[in-house]
């Protein structure tokens, strides 16, 4: 899911380190939805968004 | 569960923090050290409070020059009667719904400061509010004017709120790219959220996001700018929010946005945030063929609110001393106010 949300909305670049906090912190939403929206918000939060 | 509702409102809240809590990392670590036990210098020292009365106040009906034959002349239809005004000197007074200034003015908290302008007063509207703005006649100056001061107290103290802007874009004059200036509208708007309510910066989401600002290679374009905006932005909407937890307001102020602002802007004084400028907006003084009716609502706003601002800051132990001043365009005017200890002679 993190990867598709990166692929989509910043054309897959993010640093391994960025992604990595992504990924954990997606892992520990259980709630599908709510999981998905997490994601996106950070990252369409996320510095590489907010620049491109 | 998320609704779509929250999750946009969440992604506002971002966009607006960054947009307007630009670097305020230094601030931030000096609000923290603050409130360990540190006492805040400048809470014992001056603050100047800037109220723009926007839209081009009359001055002249503000403070009315009622003993003059040629303010009857000109104005026919619109003079303030003399016996009318609330008087303060031989032949001038105060507008009839000013009571609480003049109160200020008979305990000598008030002062009037006449014939304020530059030479050769340049007609233009827009020319003369950005003289004001840069308080520079030949605008060669950069920035604004309180942005520049705010530079200059920021060489000798580091707080997020040293400026503080009640609305919700920085005014020209606060402009300055030395100094980030907070400009909040609604305090329960200005912070990170979850689920419409706010969070801190132990908050998993928050902490993340963080993570990821933090990750952000440092010498990309703005790279600093990004992570030290991100950082501040939590700092500054924990510190407003702790500011509000402490702060119980001694008056009722009125219930407009002026009066919410100036509510606002004493939490910020009185919760010790380090505001040296503060600058509110009072708008809606374009009045044009309505103002004769618009402008005295509007002086009963101004006085409801200031009155209110006094009494609150007076019980919290702060004094208040007030300025009327002419602005450089031609119809604009607006009061200066500033809070520290009384006087009775206020400085130029």
């Amino acid at each position: 899911m993190v990867d598709e949300a990166l692929r989509r909305l910043v054309d897959g670049v993010m640093s391994d380190g960025a992604r990595a906090a992504l990924v954990a912190h997606a892992e520990s939403i259980r709630d599908p939805v709510e999981r998905a929206a997490t994601v996106a918000y950070l990252v369409l939060a996320s510095p590489e968004y907010q620049l491109a | 569960m998320l609704s779509r509702r929250d999750f946009i409102k969440g992604g506002v809240a971002l966009v607006s923090i960054g947009t307007t809590a630009q670097s305020l990392l230094k601030g931030a670590v000096a609000f923290a050290a603050q409130h360990e036990g540190a006492t805040n210098p400048a809470a014992a020292g001056r603050i100047l409070i800037l109220v723009q009365l926007a839209g081009g106040n009359d001055g002249l009906s503000t403070v009315v020059p009622a003993g003059s034959g040629a303010y009857r002349s000109a104005r026919k239809t619109l003079a303030i009667p003399e016996e009318a005004v609330l008087p303060l000197a031989e032949g001038y007074g105060l507008h009839p719904n000013l009571a609480g200034l003049k109160r200020a003015w008979d305990e000598g908290k008030l002062a009037v400061v006449r014939g304020v302008g530059y030479p050769n007063q340049d007609y233009s509207h827009f020319k003369s509010m950005a003289i004001w703005q840069a308080g520079d006649p030949e605008l060669k100056l950069d920035h604004g004017w309180l942005g520049r001061t705010l530079e200059k107290l920021e060489s000798e103290q580091h707080d997020p709120f040293l400026g503080f802007n009640i609305g919700s874009s920085t005014p020209a004059e606060l402009e300055t790219p030395a100094v980030s200036i907070p400009s909040v509208q609604d305090p329960a708007d200005y912070g990170f959220k979850v689920r419409g309510k706010p969070a801190d910066a132990s908050e998993p989401r928050t902490r993340t996001l963080l993570k990821l600002y933090e990750q952000y290679p440092a010498q990309s374009p703005y790279g600093v700018l990004l992570e030290t905006t991100v950082e501040a932005a939590v700092a500054s909407s924990a510190a407003l929010a702790e500011a509000a937890r402490r702060y119980q307001p001694a008056v009722a102020y009125p219930e407009t946005s002026f009066g919410a602002g100036l509510s606002l802007l004493a939490e910020a004084i009185v919760g010790g945030l380090g505001v040296r400028v503060g600058h509110i907006t009072l708008g809606g003084f374009d009045t044009h063929a309505n103002q004769a009716e618009d402008h005295g609502e509007l002086m009963q706003v101004l006085d409801e609110g200031l009155t209110a601002f006094q009494a609150d800051l007076k019980a919290h132990g702060r004094g208040m001393t007030c300025w009327f001043s002419r602005g450089a365009s031609s119809g604009g005017g607006w009061p200066r106010t500033r809070t520290g200890e009384p006087t009775t002679a206020p400085a130029a």
